[in-house]
């Protein structure tokens, strides 16, 4: 099956690449609203969709996409807009191609919030030219930088509710790994 | 946009291909290995290598050279290199295309058209044979062909990769001198034993970049 995948940054004016060579009209689906809207090759995605998790229960996903073949213009165009990427949906998709290389079907595989733009300029082996990239940081809705971290009740907190109730008085003997018999003392 | 003809440099090894990125699904535990295609179709990729130039009395076959690597700029400059393939025995064979058969609007990534082939055939067509399409943006591209039918009015050509930029009814097809808009990716080094003779190799890949 010859494939390949779509990014969709829903931008004001939305940002399509395709990991394509050349580029291609994809049609409109729920995700993609206009027809026949044009999906950029030639910069091609070298990294960063390797694997995508399919989230169940609100497990927390982050990946960063890498895109080559980037001019010192096009960097520069990508800080400059780099605010206006911020939040913004990503949508990752699937295009398959007939025997012929032409469309034949997409299927949208994950949603993602952007979160940040960094350009990168990678010297390599001395006399060879420096890799040019520009990277996009980008979460599930669940993962957020300013998340509390976990909380801990302890056997102090629930005395101060009840002082009477000893339901939490062996917590702090509670270590990860050890294992504790339920029920009255034997 | 420059000219870069490798026929004057002497390569002895010239290899034109459209390449792309394979994608392996796997070995299956009964040895079958599905294949697929990840970049839409292929691009082009051009090695040229062991060539013989230079010598005491072809001093301006180095400087052709040296002026035509300048003129490159390591690679930031597009040209459009001419394949010089010797399995094209064409004359004066440039068709036109009468069908765009399949691809999209435009004609982008078409990969079959209908054409009729010029007078005055120097060949028949015979599938593994390139040509050449001019694009108004993108410039000359290379195609190579897979499979040519015989249908009313002409030819029908499969080929790849798929077309770059567009193609109508009308356009020129050019069977004779295949060329295509490329970039130098090579070190441009050109070591010249005796100070005379240079046996440089260069590699081109299709210039994909968007036309501004």
């Amino acid at each position: 099956m010859n494939r390949s995948v779509l990014i969709r940054i829903a931008t004001p004016t939305p940002a399509r690449i395709a990991s394509t060579v050349n580029n291609i009209r994809i049609p409109a689906d729920d995700i993609e609203t206009t027809d026949a809207a044009l999906y950029l090759g030639g910069g091609m995605v070298i990294g960063g969709l390797d694997h995508l998790e399919q989230l169940i229960n609100g497990i927390a996903d982050r990946i960063d996409i890498i895109v080559s073949g980037v001019t010192p213009q096009t960097q520069a165009l990508a800080l400059s807009e780099a605010d206006d990427v911020k939040g913004a949906t990503i949508d990752i998709g699937v295009v398959f191609f007939d025997g012929a290389f032409q469309v034949s079907s997409v299927q949208w595989m994950a949603q993602y919030r952007a979160d940040k733009l960094s350009i990168d300029r990678t010297p390599t082996s001395s006399g060879k030219a420096p890799d040019r990239t520009i990277s996009l940081s980008m979460g599930s809705d669940d993962t957020g930088r300013s998340r509390s971290p976990n909380a801990y009740f302890t056997d102090a907190d629930q005395r101060r509710r009840s002082s009477t109730d000893a339901f939490f008085s062996h917590v702090a003997g509670i270590n990860q790994g050890t294992s504790r018999l339920f029920g009255p003392n034997q | 946009m420059t000219d870069f003809y490798p026929c004057h440099f002497n390569f002895l090894k010239i290899d034109p291909r459209v390449v792309g990125a394979p994608i392996s699904g796997g070995t299956a535990l009964n040895g079958y290995e599905d294949r697929g295609e990840g970049s839409g179709g292929g691009f082009w990729r051009l090695d040229l290598s062991d060539s013989g130039i230079g010598g005491r009395n072809h001093k301006d076959e180095l400087l052709a050279y040296r002026a035509a690597q300048a003129g490159a700029l390591n690679g930031s400059n597009p040209e459009t290199v001419h394949f010089s393939d010797p399995l094209i025995p064409f004359a004066g064979a440039a068709g036109v295309v009468i069908t765009v058969v399949n691809g999209q609007s435009g004609g982008l990534n078409a990969t079959i058209i209908d054409v009729t082939p010029g007078t005055g055939v120097g060949a028949a067509l015979v599938a593994g044979m390139r040509f050449t399409l001019v694009h108004s943006t993108w410039g000359a591209r290379a195609y190579e062909t897979s499979a040519i039918a015989t249908v009313s009015g002409g030819k029908r050509l499969t080929f790849i990769p798929p077309i770059r930029g567009g193609v109508t009814v009308g356009d020129a097809v050019d069977f004779d001198d295949i060329r295509c808009r490329m970039r130098r990716v090579s070190d441009p080094s050109n070591l010249l034993g005796m100070g005379l003779i240079g046996t440089p190799s260069l590699t081109f890949q299709e210039d994909m970049r968007q036309p501004s």
